[in-house]
């Protein structure tokens, strides 16, 4: 019987227009979003190049100063910008942290629309405080990008739906559900069967079809074939997932028109409704820290801590270090009152920041768990995680910048310190900064958890028929 | 006509979908009034205090160098508006405070975004968020089977048998489409108007805003009900105006305003920060700094002083030529970040034209811009709101360097000013533009709007006569 059902459920989708629709608009759709996601990591890989480029220029000419100071040659600038100075080394020619794409950053804008992906900590200043926010239209932020992501997560289910909706109640509204009920089946494993077959035609063909688009216009994604696993893993996940919600409606309800409407209401509230339900209630129950508190806080620390400062240094000096006086001795007097000084700031600010940053960390935590309320989420939130682009790898990027922020002080502050010059030979040692990704994608355990919920939603359902023995399937 | 009306509202509220599609966004609606209105409190609360708490550490500063006091600087802080309860636009996205101090411009810091996790991204449960994504689809269930109805059930030909005007049918069925839904909404105004006008310390809120939002929304609802009408005399299945009206809605509300995202960002790209701020700084190089007297332009201006005055030496001048320089180095400073922010404004400004050009392909661009505007939350605000912040602190860098220009000595390092003169530069004050203004400024967001009613208006009543 199976094999009778698969034939003819071939011949049907092959006939009708309905899968050629569908696949044309899945095409359509991933060629463009794509190509959209592949624009956006370009202009990101272009702004990077541009701003290394300037970083080159700067080191060149920086080295060219250093090769005219070592050979004795007359230079004119002032004091507090020759590069001999480990301090203008440190203030001036600060190291690029660089947080370069992911392979798979294409699929999903996330977060990296709002965040820069270069940062220069300096030998001095706040480097735990740095502001990574980029330069965007907020209404762009607001309208959010046509990805793959919106495309997988937004408008692949309402192709299911359409494919979908109507697979039991056609046949009664043609009539010919008495005749299938006189075959030697029941309707529900026939049901089963040809929502199968739909389900494995649907997913390989999306599968083929992004695997086609991908190699055509970002073919290295392949280089990184266990994420590329993943994500195929992820979409027949959530594929899965809506053809469960088709089947349960098609037997639950089967009459095409309120299958369509009831399937569209469970799309509403699953890729609309719950997120924005459980992000106001979320933020409300937990909400973020205020930051203009945090503001108001700092600013009270800073006025309390001044004159403690001043004792120090004048606050006209702590504005301005690089106009600190050129001899040696008043240099190195001057720097060690001027980081005596920000030690001070930097100890009691630091406390606040960093309990700022955990309270913000444990809020992010417990809305990160309502993911698995709404596959959506949970579809969103993997495929941030694949593309590199969620909010815990721009944590962690901050995070590695301010650790490198160290290393680049604790290297050049002993040079100061034990009064060497800075020499082109030096230029070389110098620390250098590279990202790493070490955020776990967890593509699996999402993968796994995408699957239980649609298992568990069948499940439920089997539970409801065997109680209610009445289904309107029976109503024939 | 009115049998008409009358007999599609009683078939409606005999209809058990329309009852549960109305509870279910009912739910929706306080859930997001209630926890709306409690996080505008605490965050108005908090913007109160915030503003009380920074001007006392301002003005209790104590003996203190003016240039020290300025990169001491002081902050500005964004008003929470009233309609912000409504919608909320893109304030999350921009950062509601502003960092004043000598020689730089900052951008507002902090945006709620960035704070928050990537499910923001879905949107957040306001008013305005069922309002314009969620009752667009409650007119698509009352209308969407409005003719394909009669259709199937073979009563078209019924009603032309007894001789029901093909026009007054096609408005009977429009109108009954449409009272439904404007009636809840005005409902919904009139609570959340008489909610606002109760809350203490409200900012800036006015029925008349409100009323014109009322009033846009409503012209919105009615271009959605004559195209679902529309769509359902054109259909020949309930089934297949369903499906169009609904991908209608996905175009409009979902496709359109991303394509445009992808669209603005190619044609008009923003710079990124770090090459923003190299072209001021290779402005600035060459310019007056304050800072340093020996660079070019500070030895030209020392000259032209010298000239003006008709002296010798810096030391002869009537006044302290050290707060001079600096305050003439503030305001070309001044200049080189209004030259960098108006080149930035004018690619924002174009992004935004983008949105509003392809208003033709959506009506939802045209009425999300325009309730962003009239609730004060739009990013054009924000420009404004910048612009202030920096006029602020322009003549905030000129009354301290005022006071070290008249009453210091040059070469007076020690120089402190007088503790009690803080209390004296004035507080920064933000009023956003007039409802006039306002919609001055939205005028082909109006005129998109109309031009969605008038055409789809007239083909359905083209329609009508034909079926």
């Amino acid at each position: 019987m199976f094999y009778n059902n698969l034939i003819y459920e071939i011949k049907f989708l092959i006939r009708s227009n309905w899968l050629l629709v569908v696949l044309l608009s899945i095409t359509l759709l991933f060629a463009y979003s794509t190509f959209n996601g592949k624009s956006n990591v370009s202009k990101r890989v272009n702004d990077i190049a541009d701003v290394k480029k300037e970083y080159y220029k700067k080191d060149s000419l920086m080295l060219a100063t250093l090769i005219k100071i070592e050979k004795g040659e007359k230079i004119n600038i002032p004091y507090w910008q020759l590069p001999s100075e480990p301090m203008t080394v440190g203030r001036k020619h600060p190291r690029l942290a660089i947080m370069q794409p992911e392979t798979l950053s294409f699929l999903a804008t996330g977060q990296s629309d709002m965040y820069t992906h270069f940062k220069s900590p300096t030998v001095y200043g706040n480097n735990f405080a740095l502001d990574y926010s980029e330069m965007v239209n907020p209404v762009q932020l607001l309208f959010g990008n046509f990805d793959l992501a919106f495309v997988i997560i937004y408008i692949i289910p309402l192709l299911i739906i359409v494919f979908t909706f109507n697979v039991l109640s056609k046949e009664k509204e043609l009539g010919t559900l008495r005749l299938l009920g006189a075959q030697p089946i029941s309707i529900i494993s026939w049901l089963v069967q040809k929502m199968a077959i739909r389900y494995l035609v649907f997913t390989t063909s999306t599968l083929l079809i992004l695997c086609s688009t991908i190699l055509l216009i970002s073919s290295n994604a392949y280089s990184n074939f266990g994420n590329l696993l993943g994500l195929l893993l992820l979409i027949a996940g959530y594929i899965f997932f809506w053809f469960v919600i088709a089947f349960i409606v098609n037997i639950k309800i089967n009459d095409s028109s309120k299958n369509a409407l009831s399937l569209i209401g469970f799309w509403l509230m699953i890729v609309m409704v719950l997120p924005a339900t459980i992000n106001q209630i979320g933020s409300s129950l937990y909400p973020t820290p205020s930051r203009l508190k945090m503001i108001n806080q700092i600013r009270l620390i800073k006025k309390e801590n001044e004159e403690k400062q001043n004792d120090i240094m004048s606050e006209y000096l702590r504005t301005h270090p690089e106009l600190s006086n050129g001899s040696t001795t008043e240099k190195l007097g001057f720097w060690h009152n001027y980081f005596a000084s920000e030690k001070i700031m930097e100890e009691k600010t630091k406390p606040l920041l960093a309990e700022y940053d955990l309270q913000l960390k444990k809020q992010q935590n417990l809305i990160s768990t309502f993911k698995y309320i709404s596959p959506a989420i949970l579809m969103q939130q993997s495929l941030n995680n694949i593309a590199g682009t969620s909010e815990k790898h721009y944590n962690d990027y901050k995070k590695q910048v301010f650790e490198f922020s160290n290393t680049w002080r604790d290297y050049l502050v002993p040079m100061l310190f034990k009064n060497q010059k800075f020499k082109v030979n030096d230029y070389n040692k110098l620390p250098h900064f590279t990202y790493k990704n070490r955020i776990n994608n967890n593509a699996w355990i999402n993968l796994l958890a995408m699957f239980t919920i649609s298992i568990t939603t069948l499940a439920l359902l089997t539970f409801n028929i065997l109680k209610n023995k009445s289904l309107p399937i029976n109503e024939l | 006509m009115k049998n008409i009306i009358f007999k599609e509202l009683k078939e409606l509220t005999r209809d058990g979908r329309f009852k549960i599609a109305m509870g279910i966004l009912l739910i929706l609606l306080v859930i997001a009034t209630i926890t709306g209105i409690n996080q505008y409190q605490k965050n108005n609360q908090q913007y109160l205090k915030s503003i009380e708490t920074e001007r006392e550490v301002w003005e209790t500063q104590g003996e203190k160098n003016p240039h020290s006091a300025a990169h001491y600087g002081t902050y500005a802080f964004k008003p929470k508006f009233a309609l912000s309860l409504f919608d909320n636009g893109v304030t999350k996205y921009t950062g509601n405070s502003i960092f004043l101090e000598a020689h730089n411009r900052h951008e507002a810091s902090f945006s709620e975004a960035s704070d928050q996790t990537s499910l923001a991204r879905f949107g957040t449960l306001s008013v305005n968020f069922v309002l314009i994504y969620l009752f667009p689809l409650i007119i698509i269930l009352i209308g969407y089977n409005a003719y394909t109805k009669e259709v199937e059930f073979q009563t078209l030909t019924l009603l032309k048998s007894q001789g029901v005007h093909p026009i007054k049918l096609a408005l009977g069925k429009w109108i009954s489409t449409f009272i439904p839904i404007f009636i809840l909404t005005a409902i919904i105004f009139l609570t959340i108007g008489t909610v606002l006008s109760r809350l203490e310390n409200l900012a800036f809120f006015s029925w008349s805003s409100l009323c014109t939002i009322f009033a846009s929304y409503s012209s919105y609802y009615l271009i959605v009900t004559t195209i679902t009408v529309l769509i359902s005399m054109w259909s020949k299945s309930s089934g297949m105006s369903l499906v169009s009206s609904l991908s209608l809605w996905i175009l409009f509300s979902f496709i359109t305003p991303k394509i445009a995202t992808n669209f603005a960002n190619k044609n008009y790209p923003y710079p990124s920060k770090s090459e923003f701020n190299a072209r001021i700084a290779e402005d600035r190089k060459n310019g007056i700094d304050g800072h340093n007297p020996w660079n070019k332009a500070a030895k030209k201006l020392e000259k032209e002083t010298l000239k003006k005055y008709g002296v010798d030496s810096i030391h002869q001048l009537p006044f302290n030529y050290a707060g001079y320089r600096m305050q003439m180095g503030e305001e070309h400073e001044a200049k080189i970040y209004e030259k960098h922010y108006t080149i930035l404004n004018e690619i924002a400004k174009n992004q935004n034209d983008t949105y509003k050009k392809l208003s033709f392909l959506s009506p939802f661009l045209p009425i999300r811009f325009l309730s962003m505007d009239i609730a004060n939350t739009s990013d054009m605000l924000h420009w404004k709101f910048t612009k202030a912040a920096e006029k602020y602190r322009i003549e905030k860098q000129l009354f301290l360097n005022n006071d070290i220009k008249n009453n210091s000595k040059l070469g007076e390092r020690g120089y402190k000013m007088n503790a009690s003169q803080f209390k004296k530069l004035p507080k920064f004050s933000f009023t956003p533009p007039t409802l006039s203004q306002i919609l001055k400024e939205n005028t082909q967001n109006m005129l998109f709007l109309t031009l969605w009613f008038i055409v789809p208006f007239l083909s359905l009543l083209i329609t009508s006569k034909k079926i």
